[in-house]
């Protein structure tokens, strides 16, 4: 644990001993502004009358009007439940959700259009796994890989599974600057390693993992991995194929889509080799009394009802990431997250967490010595209208490794400006200010004294 | 409530808590102190007081009760130390922990709130009596950092420590 203090302090000196040089913007990297003109939520006041900066897109994005329309159409022309009906409206909705998962495929460029599995999230999608995977194949002494800046819906349900299964959960150190330490796992996987679950992009940190080469790692003794991709898929191009990752898992929501869908994708042999997870309706192929036969790919994991006009809302959302093109908004965070780094990096007191810029996405959290992020995020939002995120970002065992309990979090999407988070960098500056102590002692009169 | 739309605090769940707060705080007995003129500053200078400067921080020696919860949320901590003496008068109280502003001055409010008063004071004073003792306006998130103390002194009422009755 130490480590980490140390890192924290480390970086906080180096601020401290010269003003960093700030590379300047490289404007020809940035999105056109336009694109803003299709959220409507972005002409939204808060915080009394102030325009809405919205930095909390790790948690959750907003919606073009594009897919707000999908949406709405959907319910005004096209709604009824899917694969079931043999009329119109029927086969208009599974139509479009089954459009949706050709869609997703693309986005991934997986090998097949049934490896796309709808779920109602990456949570989901992890738990699925853990739970259908899982426990048929993980046995008491094998062992399960996580990394310690895993959220905890990847870390969780193998939590879970250790525990029903008897396997041993370990888990793969960072350096000092909060990446993947390559060393650790090449440590810790073994031939009693049987799955390591590792995020493409740390919500907290922004470190980018190299996934490849983890992967490459991990099948070299014989490991598979399942990446939580809910930070990337949104932000970056994906070849699930040049990954070469056994399982991969995302969110709508994270992706200008509504919530309440998201996607597992698995090898066409793995899923084809695991038992149904959730059982009911459209997973079977013939029930009777006592006994049921499975459906195949994709149907076998699309218990119930699916999230139909969810689906059809992301497939909207993809059409739009493909519009703006994904190169080009990572490219865009990119100067975005320099930017804000480099400025903050020069803050009193302040502490950004995680990597230098090369290796992060567009997420920047930091923690401040005296002041707690919920002061940080209140005031930021009364008093400038900005969107941020404070706490654990639901990675608790991250934060307790670099001696904090909470830190804020400001993370950046395609509609974001260098004007906003100048805007932002302003209300720290600004709260730093207001929460100075001022030696306030003996002001107060006490009742005792 | 017209006037606060559009705020992102005028989500419907958010707008149901806060009015239901104040209707219920209407009810109370009206305190001396009024509501603060400025009901959208969260830090005021009384507040930041508090915080900067507590009321009985530290640790208590001749304690009878304790208590100690956290929010898990953010991490917020307090841990509040009452001497109760056979009538149930607070003989003294202190309190620790870490948190946002709002936890740690709430803490130090209902301290000195709670200093020469009884067992029967601390019973009778209700969740909605802390939220207005605090005085600005909170969501419902930020009312948990700022009952935290309130829950813990609940708490430690029924709490003897190791050695009491």
């Amino acid at each position: 644990m130490l480590q980490y203090l140390a890192a924290i302090v480390f970086i906080d000196n180096k601020a401290h001993m010269s003003a960093p040089a700030t590379t300047p913007v490289d404007e020809t990297q940035l999105l056109s502004p336009k694109w803003r003109d299709d959220f409507p939520i972005l002409s939204e006041e808060v915080g009394n009358g102030r325009p809405l900066v919205f930095l909390d897109n790790a948690a959750s994005t907003q919606h073009p009007r594009q897919v707000i329309e999908a949406i709405t159409g959907v319910y005004e022309r096209d709604y009824a439940n899917v694969h079931r009906g043999i009329h119109t409206l029927s086969e208009r909705s599974t139509e479009l959700y089954e459009e949706a998962r050709e869609k997703c495929r693309t986005l991934l460029n997986a090998q097949h259009f049934h490896e796309v599995i709808f779920t109602s999230g990456t949570t989901a999608s992890i738990n699925t796994v853990a739970r259908s995977w899982g426990d048929a194949n993980v046995g008491p002494g094998d062992e399960i890989l996580v990394t310690i800046m895993e959220h905890h819906s990847n870390l969780v349900p193998w939590q879970q599974l250790a525990a029903r299964t008897g396997a041993v959960l370990r888990h793969v150190r960072m350096t000092w600057d909060g990446r993947l330490d390559m060393q650790s796992l090449d440590e810790l996987l073994t031939e009693r390693t049987k799955l390591l679950a590792v995020a493409s992009v740390s919500n907290t940190l922004g470190t980018i993992n190299p996934i490849a080469k983890i992967v490459e790692k991990a099948h070299a003794v014989g490991a598979l991995v399942l990446v939580d991709a809910a930070q990337s898929v949104p932000h970056m191009t994906t070849d699930v194929q040049a990954l070469d990752c056994d399982f991969l898992a995302f969110s709508g929501h994270k992706m200008l889509g509504p919530s309440g869908v998201g996607v597992l994708y698995g090898k066409e042999a793995l899923l084809d080799a695991m038992p149904p997870f959730l059982g009911g309706g459209s997973m079977i192929n013939e029930v009777q009394l006592d006994t049921f036969t499975p459906a195949e790919l994709p149907a076998k994991f699309e218990a119930g009802t699916p999230p139909i006009v969810p689906a059809i809302g992301m497939s909207a959302a993809i059409d739009y990431l493909h519009n703006v093109g994904l190169d080009a908004i990572h490219r865009h965070e990119q100067q975005l997250t320099r930017y804000c780094y480099e400025r903050l990096e020069d803050t009193d007191g302040l502490c950004i967490l995680g990597p230098e810029p090369k290796h992060r996405a567009g997420i920047v959290s930091f923690a401040f010595d005296k002041i707690h992020s919920h002061e940080f995020a209140q005031v930021l939002n009364d008093k400038f209208g900005v969107a941020v995120r404070a706490g654990h970002h639901c990675t608790q065992p991250l934060h307790r490794v670099m001696g904090i309990t909470a830190s804020t979090r400001a993370s950046f999407y395609l509609y974001n400006t260098i004007e906003e988070v100048d805007h932002f960098l302003e209300g720290v500056k600004a709260v730093q200010k207001m929460f100075a102590p001022r030696q306030r002692t003996s002001k107060r009169r006490k009742p005792d004294e | 409530m017209g006037r606060r739309r559009g705020r992102l605090g005028s989500l419907a769940s958010v707008r149901w808590t806060a009015a239901a707060c104040l209707t219920r705080a209407s009810k109370l007995a009206p305190r001396a102190s009024p509501m603060p003129s400025d009901e959208e500053e969260l830090y005021q200078d009384h507040i930041l007081d508090h915080y900067e400067d507590p009321f009985h921080r530290g640790h208590l020696d001749g304690v009878t009760h304790a208590h100690a919860d956290k929010n898990p949320l953010c991490g917020d901590v307090v841990k509040i130390e009452l001497q109760l003496d056979d009538e149930g008068k607070i003989v003294d109280l202190y309190f620790d922990g870490e948190g946002c502003v709002i936890s740690q001055a709430s803490a130090s409010m209902l301290l000195e709130e709670m200093y020469g008063k009884t067992v029967d004071d601390i019973k009778m004073f209700s969740a909605e009596d802390m939220l207005k003792l605090y005085g600005p306006r909170l969501t419902p998130n930020r009312q948990k950092c700022c009952l935290l103390s309130w829950k813990v002194i609940q708490g430690a009422i029924h709490s003897p420590v190791d050695g009491e009755k």
